[in-house]
């Protein structure tokens, strides 16, 4: 009797979903299995994908290592993937200015940490997820709004020039000249 | 003796100023006020030897202790972050990305932080429109200014600097450079001849240019003149046009659809020379306010009317010398003319003027000053087709019309 209520809310997710489905294997091992339209969104994994000659029948056996992302970011990148998936094509910037609004759910996703948020960039980055690079940039962006440079010195942890060159020197007055 | 007291400042004057206290006052007055900890010693041997007793009486471990407490920037227990732009190499183009989402004053402070955030910051896309409308400037915001993607330039009503000046080699760069300002408005901005020369060398590909209230030498003119495609030139209210500088500009720029020339002085060999470049492309043209007895009249207006088959929009107002032919002359020719504005012309009749009225294409006419108060009214039945009077301002060539915060209709506002 429950299963029944189930049956139909599956059907509709079949007719619109694409039943070809990728595996991926990040650089720590996890695998993660993602659908043809939501891999379309990563340039260089569809790419990748079209070169190897997947199709269909052949795709759950052959998982692609993605060696230069964890599987934390891996994680969050086919969470928003599949989310987007059905998403329509957006038109060019002609502006230089990006004048979208951030979602709701994409803001919560991304509200990480600092670290993370730079990993996942430059994963994105990799992966060459178009739509996620704008969103992250977004965040770190508004970060910065109405902040002066010391507060923004202190958000990112970037050292003053003066407080830089005393590091290097230090750094390289360390060793000593017997070492 | 000399070289001794360069070396050792501290016991020179402690020797020699032994009774006076101001001298070595400052080690223990200034310091809670300012505290300057790069200049204090830290060593307890170094300036504790003299004979001051209000310096023996300092406990400099207990100052060490306040630099402890109150560093600058980082506060206590504030969690210290890796930089992480650093630590993961972030690239300049994801750099990039980051600031296009920033307001250009976020983006100004970005750019304090390092040298990378500058470097991308100064070629930052960001400021391909950029509005320094009002604010004080000198001749390096300028020369910075124009080595930046710029191609929507506000100036108008800037304060500039008129004494500081950059070095000699930064100048001649930027006399080299070129520039993509496609939009420049300079108007009431009173820059000094250098400062023209920095903004206005570069450009080549200027479409729009307000010099209004400028000085226009024949420097300037002949930096003008390099702009080709320039469609709307504004030079109302400058001084110092010669018939060399005029002859420069509407030689070379023969893509003119706007021109306003009002109130510079212009006066007839001058006219005359912008008459007969006019070609017809022309639109729109204010040529009010010409020298007195020698500027516009009515032989001039013959011969320009003979070339300006397209105007819609014209000004000869304030030209005393303009008599009743004129009024013959704008009958007889311009088809397309809309706008007509005959603003205190007194030598014109009024009972001529009123003929205006069966000039089929002309909607509107501006006499304001050439009718008394009392033939108003009989003025305004007599022209009872035309709105008479009606626009007090002409905005031939003008960046903004009623302070729109729109120049030649980019929009300089920022979400």
């Amino acid at each position: 009797m429950s299963v029944e209520p189930e049956v139909p809310i599956v059907q509709v997710e079949e007719v619109r979903e694409n039943p070809v489905l990728y595996k991926i294997i990040s650089s720590d091992n996890h695998v993660f299995t993602i659908s043809e339209h939501a891999v379309k969104l990563s340039k260089t994994l569809w790419d990748l994908i079209t070169n190897l000659g997947l199709t269909a029948e052949n795709a759950l056996d052959n998982p692609i290592p993605v060696e230069n992302v964890n599987g934390k970011n891996m994680e969050t990148i086919v969470q928003f993937c599949e989310r987007h998936k059905y998403d329509e094509e957006e038109p060019e910037y002609t502006n230089y200015i990006r004048e979208f609004v951030l979602p709701e759910w994409d803001r919560q996703l991304l509200s990480i940490d600092n670290e993370e948020l730079f990993q996942l960039i430059l994963a994105t980055n990799y992966l060459d997820i178009q739509k996620l690079m704008d969103y992250c940039c977004r965040v770190i962006g508004d970060m910065a709004k109405d902040k002066t440079p010391e507060e923004l010195r202190i958000i990112y942890g970037i050292p003053t020039d003066a407080e830089d060159d005393a590091l290097e020197r230090s750094a390289s007055d360390s060793p000593g000249p017997s070492g | 003796m000399s070289r001794f007291t360069a070396r050792f400042p501290s016991t020179f004057e402690d020797k020699d100023d032994s009774g006076d206290e101001n001298k070595t006052v400052f080690a223990d007055e200034s310091i809670p006020v300012f505290p300057c900890y790069n200049l204090y010693p830290r060593s307890s041997k170094l300036s504790v030897s003299g004979n001051s007793a209000r310096l023996k009486s300092i406990s400099l471990n207990d100052n060490n202790d306040i630099e402890e407490d109150t560093l600058p920037i980082r506060r206590i227990g504030a969690r210290k972050r890796d930089n992480p732009f650093k630590k993961y190499q972030v690239p300049d183009e994801i750099v990039d990305v980051i600031f296009s989402n920033l307001r250009k004053r976020d983006l100004l402070s970005a750019m304090q932080v390092c040298q990378q955030f500058y470097a991308v910051g100064h070629l930052s896309r960001n400021w391909t429109t950029t509005d320094v409308m009002e604010r004080p400037i000198t001749e390096l915001t300028l020369i910075t200014l124009m080595k930046r993607k710029i191609r929507v330039l506000r100036l108008a009503g800037a304060k500039p600097d008129p004494i500081s000046r950059v070095n000699v080699r930064m100048f001649a760069a930027c006399m080299l450079g070129t520039s993509r300002i496609e939009f420049l408005d300079l108007s009431r901005a009173n820059l000094t001849v250098r400062q023209l020369l920095i903004l206005l060398k570069p450009c080549r590909k200027l479409q729009c240019l307000s010099v209004e209230g400028n000085v226009l030498d024949d420097q300037v003119a002949s930096c003008i003149s390099d702009n080709k495609n320039l469609r709307e030139l504004d030079i109302s209210m400058t001084r110092g046009i010669s018939i060399n500088g005029a002859r420069m500009i509407f030689q070379k720029c023969n893509n003119l659809e706007q021109l306003n020339a009002s109130w510079c002085g212009l006066s007839e060999p001058i006219l005359r020379v912008v008459i007969d470049n006019i070609t017809d492309k022309l639109r729109k043209l204010n040529l009010s306010g010409s020298i007195r007895e020698n500027g516009l009249n009515d032989e001039l207006v013959d011969a320009f009317s003979a070339k300006a088959d397209n105007i819609t929009d014209l000004d000869l107002s304030d030209n005393g010398q303009l008599g009743d032919a004129v009024v013959a002359t704008i009958m007889a020719r311009f088809p397309k003319l809309t706008h007509l504005s005959l603003n205190r012309c007194y030598a014109m009749d009024p009972n001529i003027i009123v003929h205006l009225n069966i000039k089929p294409s002309l909607i509107y006419l501006n006499v304001h000053g050439c009718i008394t108060d009392n033939n108003m009214k009989l003025f305004l039945q007599m022209c009872d087709r035309l709105k008479c009077n009606t626009q007090l301002f002409n905005f031939t060539a003008k960046p903004t019309s009623n302070n729109a915060p729109f120049i030649w209709g980019h929009n300089m506002l920022e979400y």
